[in-house]
């Protein structure tokens, strides 16, 4: 096992290396600048000099090395769009919120998608199981930018329960409505994935035997049924890690959060060179690693599993 | 189950610990910034009075740098405009010049030295006396060549500004020289009488050189900026809020409001939802809610137009033979057809007035009677002669260049609706090449020394004289897309610009007009404003009729 860890850990550096390089490729090879003329002239003499100032005029060999080697050391370069922070400030603010948003909203969805999942296999073809279905249905089908709107429109214009917009931290009013927004896709994948796990696991002989062994109901779904039924859930559990971490754009737009989400699109759609380069980056290091913990996690739940 | 269980547990934790672990080791300077703003935050909100005025007002957009030097964003000159003050400010309503870090000012017999008489009594935030070097270092900061500031152009009429800012001449060249401590000398590199109306622009503020050479990074954010104006900032999160309070040692009293919270939103849709649930007052309506806003009791009441100066307008290539744009009766023709209200009211919802000038209508210099009149039958006339007669022989792949928003000035709806107009009411096929917004920013750039068709731009004044429009956007003074020269025009705006007289100037301004647009180098289409909302407690006329830019100390909060 720990040679495994050791090769994957390892492995993770060319997988930057290709990543980088081509990212480096696109995002030279797209069309359109950082700079806007619309609003004012700019003179191509100071197009240019706007060029040198940051590099851009450089041939491209020098560049790539040049920001890697910046990039090794924690230089990030400065970013185009925010010009009062280095991209480094960007990331560093932005991630921690898309973070926070996203974990807190995967525990929500864990703590409200498998009981529902749980409920929906063991009451399997009542009336609850029908209703908890289709709202899983509802809730993984739309998407998370109509989710929002209509959350903001009912319960922050109208009600005015909660603010519509804005980041005060996780405990605040304000991060409600986007927690619940983010939640509702995961919570109908756990509760879609518990149901059908449980019920595989519900018609296994071994849960026959302790049922005709005398146990009760209650102990055969929770100290035998469930812990099996939960492998494959923790498996789409570990990948929507990954996704929710990364911050939605939709939803970072819609509730004014300056996070990484909404950042690293942003970045891209104002040709925000350093921050694209190493947005990518950093989501490339974390994606990597956080599927690593997964994989580790899945042999360590499942004996059947082994790694050379 | 448990130790499984505690595992999953544990590394999500490791997971989210490593994560806020690196997010807090590269972020020391960004921690520095909340922190002695919160700390300055303590000390400003102790000090409010009991009925401190305070309004609540709403960026659509993340600022992009509140740097004076390098800003161009009219979202930050609402900040900007009200923490520095530049030499004089001009009244909405008269026209007239308002002494602000100037009192007085002459000019030479020959017209190129201006000598302005400082303000003895104007002083930064700090208490400290605006200098003459302070503005002469804030007008040379502009220039510098190593910032590749994209306002530096508004130093082109200074004497050696230009050849300092493209880095081909030295700073002790440059026409801006502080005389001693209120008096500031600025040489031209030629008359022109309107110059004393570019001294109101934004970027014509003084900087303070010691606060930036203390603090090179952070210089322009609190705790470390200062400002002249009638207002300064106390606290600032960065991409999400920022205060501005009453400048206490500002010279002259003012009603405007004691306090201004600014909220940055990410799109103009959050912020007029945070207008709706009343927690901002003030936000630009985005233009799909513009009908339901009119529609509304309350908010029809709440809703304005702000003009701006500014036209937007069809680039023709004049100079592209190949191209049927380069004969002036095609030009005439296609303008003649464009339904200037339709294309008002169904891309802009009336956010926007149809414009049959390339003038706008607020400016003085307008010539009503300029520009070729008349409807279809003229045009179909002139298309004719020009050897297209019912867009018979018209030309493959003629093309108009916009980008991909749909209901942006210079966007997809437009093209789509103007090639509409000449394929029903001419016959004639034009293609709409309708590019990702940054991906059309570089590529009519590129067109300053390239043959195309036709695309879409316009022009928003810089200050509010014609001679912005009549020389810098349609005369020879900028780069000309049009590619278009006229020596008759050209003498005239020149004439125009050093005339004595502001009579003398309209008369040559006018006649310059009848050139322009007869042979019409861009053809307009609308005329720039912005559909903004704020409540009625928010009186007084403090939306700058250039650019609609806030200037807060002319805003008088009524109770409410």
């Amino acid at each position: 096992m720990l040679r495994y860890i050791l090769r994957r850990l390892l492995l993770l550096i060319p997988t930057f290396l290709a990543i980088y390089t081509l990212t480096f490729l696109l995002v030279h090879a797209t069309p359109g600048g950082p700079w806007n003329y619309s609003a004012r002239p700019l003179r191509p003499e100071m197009i240019e000099r706007l060029k040198e100032k940051y590099h851009l005029n450089d041939p491209l060999p020098k560049q790539y090395v040049d920001y890697l080697w910046g990039a090794v050391q924690g230089d990030f370069g400065p970013s185009y769009r925010h010009q009062e922070r280095t991209v480094a400030q960007v990331i560093a603010g932005g991630f921690p919120i898309s973070l926070q948003i996203g974990l807190a909203g995967l525990g929500l969805a864990v703590v409200l998608g498998v009981p529902l999942g749980i409920i929906s296999a063991i009451r399997h073809n009542s009336w609850m199981d029908y209703v908890a279905t289709f709202l899983s249905v509802v809730g993984f089908a739309t998407p998370p930018y109509v989710t929002a709107v209509v959350f903001v429109v009912i319960f922050a214009l109208t009600l005015k329960w909660f603010p519509t917009s804005g980041w005060d931290g996780l405990f605040s009013t304000k991060a409600i409505l986007p927690v619940v927004t983010i939640s509702i896709v995961s919570t109908a994948l756990f509760a879609r994935y518990t149901r059908a796990s449980m019920l595989d696991v519900l018609g296994e002989d071994y849960l026959r035997t302790a049922r005709a062994k005398g146990l009760r109901e209650r102990p055969v779904i929770f100290r035998h049924a469930l812990r099996n039924a939960l492998i494959p859930v923790v498996t789409v559990g570990g990948l929507l890690v990954t996704e929710t971490i990364m911050g939605s754009f939709f939803v970072e737009t819609i509730f004014a959060l300056p996070g990484m989400g909404y950042y690293y699109v942003e970045s891209v759609m104002a040709r925000d060179i350093p921050l694209i380069m190493a947005g990518t980056l950093v989501y490339s290091v974390v994606l990597l690693l956080l599927n690593l913990v997964v994989d580790i996690s899945y042999a360590v739940l499942d004996p059947r599993v082994r790694y050379h | 189950m448990s130790k499984k269980m505690w595992f999953l547990l544990v590394a999500l934790l490791i997971s989210m610990v490593a994560a806020q672990c690196t997010g807090a080791a590269i972020t020391p300077a960004l921690e520095k910034v909340v922190t002695e703003a919160a700390k300055e935050e303590l000390k400003t909100e102790a000090a409010q009075p009991e009925g401190a005025t305070l309004v609540r007002f709403a960026f659509p957009a993340l600022p992009v740098t509140w740097d004076l030097s390098l800003s161009t964003g009219s979202y930050e000159y609402h900040v900007l405009r009200n923490v520095y003050d530049p030499l004089y400010d001009v009244d909405f309503t008269t026209q007239e010049l308002l002494p602000r870090g100037a009192v007085s000012h002459d000019v030479s017999e020959d017209g190129l030295v201006y000598t302005f008489h400082l303000n003895p009594d104007a002083r930064w935030s700090d208490g400290k006396p605006v200098t003459a070097q302070d503005y002469a270092y804030g007008l040379m900061r502009l220039g510098d060549p190593q910032l590749a500031a994209a306002m530096s152009y508004g130093l082109d009429y200074i004497k050696g500004a230009t050849d300092y800012y493209t880095g081909k001449g030295p700073a002790s060249e440059v026409g801006i020289k502080a005389l001693d401590d209120l008096t500031l000398e600025i040489t031209l590199v030629k008359p022109a009488a309107f110059y004393i109306m570019a001294t109101t622009a934004v970027w014509f503020s003084p900087l303070r050189q010691d606060v930036i050479e203390a603090h090179p990074d952070d210089w322009m954010l609190p705790p470390n900026v200062v400002g002249n104006g009638p207002y300064y900032i106390t606290r600032y999160v960065p991409d999400q809020s920022m205060v501005i309070e009453k400048n206490p040692h500002y010279w002259r009293e003012h009603q405007g409001p004691d306090k201004v919270e600014i909220t940055f939103f990410t799109d103009s849709a959050g912020a007029f939802r945070a207008y709706e649930a009343g927690e901002v007052d003030y936000a630009v309506v985005p233009t799909d809610n513009i009908e339901r806003v009119k529609a509304d009791p309350q908010m029809s009441q709440e809703f304005h137009l702000a003009p701006q100066m500014g036209v937007s307008w069809i680039v023709f290539d004049t100079t592209n033979t190949d191209s049927p744009v380069s004969d002036k009766r095609v030009r005439q023709a296609l303008s003649l057809v464009i339904d200037r209200e339709g294309l008002a009211q169904a891309i802009f919802k009336g956010s926007r007035r149809p414009a049959y000038h390339l003038i706008p209508d607020n400016l003085w210099g307008y010539n009503p009677d300029a520009g070729v009149k008349g409807g279809l039958e003229e045009a179909r006339a002139l298309l004719a002669d020009a050897g297209y007669p019912n867009g018979e022989g018209w030309p493959e792949g003629v093309s108009l260049h916009s980008n991909n928003i749909l209901d942006d000035d210079f966007g997809k709806g437009v093209a789509e609706a103007l090639t509409g107009m000449w394929k029903e009411k001419l016959g004639i096929d034009v293609q709409v090449e309708a590019l990702e917004y940054q991906a059309s920013e570089q590529w009519w750039q590129a067109q300053v020394d390239q043959h195309f068709h036709m695309f879409l731009l316009g022009w928003s004044a810089d200050y509010a004289d014609p001679a912005n429009f009549y020389y810098d956007a349609l005369g020879s003074f900028y780069p000309q897309y049009s590619h278009w020269k006229n020596e008759k025009y050209t003498e005239l705006v020149v004439d125009a610009s050093v005339a004595p007289s502001r009579q003398e100037r309209e008369a040559l301004y006018k006649e310059a007009s009848l050139i322009v647009e007869d042979e019409l180098p861009e053809a307009p289409y609308v005329y720039r404003a912005s559909p903004v909302i704020y409540r009625t407690w928010m009186e007084g006329s403090w939306l700058d009729p250039t650019l609609a830019f806030a200037e807060f100390s002319n805003m008088i909060v009524k109770p409410h």
